[in-house]
């Protein structure tokens, strides 16, 4: 019954509307090569201010959904995944595209983005509420360990080089230390400024980071334009009997990127690879895998849309965030007064639940904005960057301004952004700077309240079980991925040798 | 030798020396570990680390590219400025004009610049075409923000 409400809420004109408006808004900047999820997020995030918790949350969710669907429209059509999660997509979706076929490739990735989504939603709202019951029982211990094992992620999102997304996270520790200490009210590296007092706002610094550096970023090569569409695209909406074939597809690579999204760190791009190789290995006909085989796309599609669903697990029950885009969402979450974590189950079940029917609704509307309107967002995502660029620039600054009509919000996105650029043009990752900036004060406030109730004992941390747990897992988590990199290290050097 | 990392070693070990010191000055607490100074210094001592293994990388590891290779020789003129460099320019004389100016004379200037600075193009066609193109955004966005979002923009000096 309680559910049902739910679904009344999120069906309200008002909140539908924005949803919608989300899901489309998500899809269309998804679709644009080179703009992720995130930015569609960090940019429309202003946007929310003025609305209530819940028609703000659900039309992020709206831009979350169609910003991870939207990837895939470029990616079939002109070979240009929108996102890194739909590069499997363009794999078999471009040849099928050359065959003819775009239209039934569209379609193929449409209805698999829908059913992952609506499956992972589905496991995100059964399992949430255990695992957030589970975590009630932390006390500061837990959550210090906890928060030093989602800090650990930043060595599975530091791209190329450990060690540099080492620096970019111990970077983000230090930006989150600035301002006035939580438990001995002391002003740490505010040289004066009195507006560091309350330390860096995290909306400015989030638009700095994920959108303004990649204005800065995208100037290097604003003359790149897109390719056009020119092939013929044909019928989109999949036939009853295509749609049956599919069906065991969809919902093991929907398993998959349930699975995968629920992992600190691991994100859409490998959640469709993993489907896609696992599909490729069950195939009769491997070999034709990435000569236009529509389980290709199928598997791919299902899995990078079931990831949403499954990224929303530890952010919301712990909060944890396992990627970029989960983390701008928690930031989102704190700015609408809400503390992901397990005292949101016991304490705001009146948004939680809108929030779980209303990603559900987004999964739906996606699928019908996108089955109705995919031909039509290509040739948006094609439009020449001199007309992309300085509106995504505008759009940020004033955003920034937005949050609370202050000029220091704008310099604090401008230097967010210039720090952002100068670090990924020396190939030290971003994404870590943020999930420090949201992990840091949890760690350090759970790390210390710790300490003054164990009276300066550190065993605290080594005798709770699930404090051992957590940081024998987070330490088996940077052994697993310094392993990892070595085997990739010494594999390449094999390779060029 | 990789002369970025060793330089990126060097300032953010100078960076942390220096905000280490000013941690010394932070009052000290009853029991070890729980002042305001214990968590940026545990920060600041492995930025130390990171920074001394990214020169040691620095130092050890190959530049990538063909070594050896001379970068071509570009004239110095306004084109041979990189784009980035004028894009954070124009963007930063933005943020410190925004409030004299107001929104509606910066944001003008920002976007016709910005659009020229990315095409280097000043034909009188296309300088109108950009002209167009900064009003209609001007007015997209002041309908959103000033309009539906009741966020109070800056009037500026002007009007």
């Amino acid at each position: 019954m309680e559910f049902l409400r739910a679904f009344i809420i999120v069906f309200e004109p008002v909140n539908f509307l924005l949803l919608t408006s989300g899901v489309i808004l998500g899809i269309v900047v998804g679709a644009i090569p080179g703009l992720t999820a995130t930015l569609a997020i960090s940019l429309l995030l202003p946007f929310t201010f003025g609305l209530s918790a819940i028609p703000a949350l659900i039309m992020l969710l709206g831009i979350y959904v169609g910003g991870i669907y939207g990837g895939s429209i470029t990616a079939i059509l002109i070979r240009t995944p929108g996102t890194p999660g739909a590069a499997a997509t363009a794999l078999d979706g471009y040849p099928l595209t050359q065959q003819g076929l775009g239209g039934k490739a569209l379609g193929v990735a449409t209805t698999a983005s829908f059913f992952g989504g609506i499956l992972s939603a589905a496991i995100m709202i059964w399992l949430s509420p255990i695992i957030s019951s589970f975590a009630l029982k932390f006390s500061s211990a837990e959550y210090f360990a906890l928060a030093f094992f989602g800090l650990t992620i930043i060595f599975s999102v530091s791209g190329k080089s450990l060690l540099k997304g080492a620096v970019s996270g111990t970077i983000g520790l230090l930006i989150a230390s600035v301002g006035l200490d939580k438990i001995a009210p002391y002003p740490r590296f505010t040289f004066g400024i009195s507006n560091l007092i309350i330390g860096f706002p995290l909306l400015p610094a989030v638009i700095g980071l994920f959108a303004i550096a990649e204005v800065f970023r995208m100037f290097e090569n604003p003359e790149e334009t897109t390719m056009k569409v020119k092939a013929k695209i044909g019928r989109i909406l999949p036939t009853l009997k295509e749609l049956k074939g599919l069906l065991g597809l969809y919902f093991k690579s929907g398993l998959i990127g349930t699975f995968i999204g629920a992992l600190p760190g691991a994100g859409a791009n490998v959640a469709s690879f993993l489907s896609y190789s696992e599909a490729k290995r069950t195939s009769k006909t491997p070999e034709k895998f990435g000569t236009g085989m529509i389980e290709g796309v199928a598997a791919s599609e299902a899995a990078n849309n079931a990831v949403t669903g499954g990224a929303l697990i530890p952010m919301l029950t712990l909060g944890i965030p396992g990627d970029a885009v989960t983390a701008v969402l928690l930031g989102a979450l704190t700015i609408q007064g809400l503390q992901p974590g397990p005292l949101l189950f016991r304490n705001h079940m009146n948004v939680i639940q809108p929030l779980f029917a209303g990603l559900l609704v987004a999964n739906l509307v996606m699928l019908i904005s996108g089955l109705s309107m995919a031909p039509f967002v290509a040739r948006i995502a094609t439009l020449k960057k001199t007309t992309l660029l300085p509106a995504i620039a505008i759009f940020a600054l004033i955003g920034a301004f937005a949050t609370e009509g202050s000029l220091f919000h704008m310099k604090i996105a401008l230097g967010f952004g210039i720090l952002g650029y100068i670090l990924e043009k020396y190939e030290f990752p971003v994404a870590p700077i943020a999930l420090a900036i949201i992990l840091g004060p949890l760690a350090e406030t759970s790390f210390r309240t710790a300490l003054i109730r164990s009276r300066g004992d550190m065993s605290v941390f080594f005798t709770r079980p699930i404090s051992v747990i957590l940081i024998a897992l987070a330490f088996a988590s940077i052994i697993y991925t310094l392993y990892r990199n070595i085997m990739y290290a010494k594999r390449q050097i094999n390779l060029s040798e | 030798m990789k002369k970025e990392d060793i330089i990126a070693g060097i300032i953010f070990m100078g960076i942390s020396i220096f905000l280490f010191i000013q941690t010394l000055k932070f009052p000290k607490p009853p029991v070890q570990g729980t002042g305001p100074s214990f968590w940026p210094q545990v920060i600041l001592t492995l930025m130390v680390i990171f920074s001394i293994a990214l020169i040691i990388n620095g130092l050890t590891s190959r530049k990538t590219g063909a070594a050896g290779t001379a970068r071509p020789k570009v004239a110095l003129n306004v084109k041979s400025v990189p784009k980035s460099v004028w894009g954070i320019l124009v963007t930063t004389l933005f943020v410190f004009f925004f409030k004299q100016l107001g929104y509606m004379l910066s944001t003008f200037f920002f976007l016709i610049i910005l659009i020229n600075v990315i095409n280097f193009d000043l034909r009188p066609k296309k300088l109108i075409t950009s002209a167009i193109q900064s009003l209609l955004m001007l007015g997209m966005i002041y309908l959103i923000f000033d309009v539906f979002l009741k966020v109070n923009l800056p009037k500026g000096s002007f009007f």
